[in-house]
């Protein structure tokens, strides 16, 4: 791709006491100072939020321009296809410089959903089977007794995310728990106790992308957007909210995200220094790592245990805290993860660097009804 | 001889009560509850008894109380919850009749439906061994 990122801007996550929309304002604006350009200057934005409004209504208080802005949305996903259609403005040649941003402030407990939304039928909410977190613990459930991995895993996922988190600025979770503790925790579903879970939370978080050639006038630290996919979901895989599966279940969409996303970047799994993957609840980063091709099914019980996954490891995973220390607003998330890849890619990430000026980066965010979005980040 | 209930969930096929599910007449695909198109390829679909036994082949706890529009009579009891494989496909179902720790990938289970139930017109018990 000729695209890069030259300006990022984050409200950290948590609880607070302003709306949404003006998180997400707090965040353009920083994206934008940080590139050394102003809002005239942007020609194309996209972005979105589930709960704080429509997102180019932000222009009322960015400058009534006239720049185009598209509103997006796609449950967790959100982030990647803001970043989508940005970057596909670039490219098009459509746009120089584009802005993707997304804020959110949700209320607290787990997301309810609406049947209707998703072409399903009332009775299977009204049977209490139309719930995130229980799915969740059934594809994890599936994946432990197949691949022969220790639930104990999922607690070590769990503190290294509030273990990143607590030296994390951003972060909302600031106070380290050990795995024993996390273990310890009331059962939500099992074998998911309520800390191996991110909660719905509140922030904004935005990115100034420019064509490569425009990006090298603005700044000396650009870091390009190497690749970006986009897919949903193919028959036969085991996604949410679904009241039936195939007889043979088929690898998930976020296989395919991640593989488009490698193949277009010209580099594999291997080559990646830092990477932020979807954590909804530590089994989500277990089988990511597997599914965005870090290692093969089983083998992430060697990868937690040895400590590869640390910042200082071979592969560090989540340096921010991930989904589990950082929350949830779901407009927001998916541009958090590339971000947090872009300050460790400048080697401004401060306490939590990673060690040996990391050069490349991975992010995967996964959503409602199974899609999954992957980038690949360079300098 | 076969009767669809008003529902559209069961379908009753000599007596006996089964899940209505689907099977695409193009692939052979079977999906649950019924739809007119084929997931896998577009294809049109015929309504089809789904066995009514089966093996747990994941499963997990709601220990906590879904929001709205979930439906419980009285005071909230968590419940087990599975995919149960019969084979042409895998359905989502609660079990019953048994500790919800008590389950295991593997067990026998079959289909129990009451269409007058609150909410949950049907889930799946142990076979009995």
């Amino acid at each position: 791709m000729s695209v890069s990122i030259v300006g990022v801007g984050l409200h950290p996550f948590g609880r607070h006491e302003i709306s949404g929309r003006e998180m997400g304002l707090i965040a353009a604006r920083e994206a934008l100072s940080d590139a050394g350009i102003g809002w005239p200057d942007v020609q194309f934005a996209a972005g979105g939020s589930r709960d704080s409004g429509h997102a180019a209504a932000l222009v009322s208080e960015l400058g009534l321009t006239g720049a185009a802005f598209i509103g997006v949305y796609n449950g967790c996903g959100t982030g990647g296809s803001a970043l989508l259609a940005a970057s596909q403005a670039i490219e098009s040649g459509a746009a120089e410089i584009a802005l993707a941003v997304g804020f959110d402030k949700h209320a607290r407990g787990a997301f309810g959903s609406n049947p209707a939304d998703y072409g399903l039928p009332l009775w299977y909410a009204e049977a209490g089977m139309m719930v995130t977190t229980q799915f969740f613990a059934l594809k994890l459930q599936r994946y432990l007794h197949e691949y022969d991995l220790d639930p104990r895993l999922l607690a070590e996922i769990a503190a290294k995310a509030l273990r990143n988190g607590s030296i994390t600025p951003h972060a909302w979770r600031r106070k380290p728990i050990s795995a024993d503790e996390i273990a310890a925790s009331p059962m939500v579903n099992d074998p998911l106790t309520s800390y191996m879970f991110c909660s719905p939370s509140e922030g904004g978080a935005a990115v100034v992308l420019a064509s490569t050639e425009r990006a090298r006038q603005l700044t000396q630290r650009s870091v390009e957007l190497r690749s970006i996919a986009f897919r949903t979901r193919r028959f036969g895989t085991f996604e949410v909210f679904s009241p039936s599966l195939a007889d043979t279940i088929t690898p998930g969409v976020t296989v395919d995200a991640a593989r488009q996303a490698f193949e277009q970047a010209g580099i594999g799994p291997s080559d990646i220094d830092v990477a932020q993957l979807q954590d909804t609840e530590a089994g989500a980063e277990l089988i990511h790592l597997a599914e965005c091709g870090f290692c093969e099914p089983g083998e992430q019980a060697r990868l937690v245990l040895d400590g590869e996954l640390e910042i200082g490891g071979r592969l560090p995973v989540n340096t921010d805290g991930g989904l589990i220390a950082n929350g949830e607003p779901i407009g927001a998330s998916g541009l958090r993860q590339v971000i947090e890849c872009v300050l460790q890619l400048q080697g401004r990430a401060g306490d939590r660097q990673v060690p040996g000026a990391p050069r490349t980066a991975f992010t995967q965010v996964y959503g409602a009804p199974g899609i999954s979005a992957c980038t690949v980040l360079a300098r | 001889m076969s009767t669809i209930a008003p529902t559209g969930l069961t379908i009753e096929v000599e007596g006996l009560t089964h899940l209505a599910g689907v099977r695409c007449t193009g692939c052979g695909t079977h999906a649950f509850p019924v739809q007119l198109a084929c997931a896998r390829c577009g294809g049109a679909t015929e309504v089809v008894a789904l066995p009514a036994e089966g093996t747990v082949w994941s499963w997990t706890v709601q220990r906590l109380a879904p929001k709205q529009p979930f439906v419980t009579e009285g005071e909230y009891a968590p419940f087990a919850v599975a995919y149960v494989d019969l084979g042409p496909l895998k359905v989502e179902s609660v079990l019953g009749g048994r500790p919800v720790e008590a389950w295991a990938i593997g067990d026998r289970v079959h289909l129990v439906v009451d269409p007058d139930a609150a909410g949950r017109m049907y889930w799946f018990e142990q076979v009995p061994s």
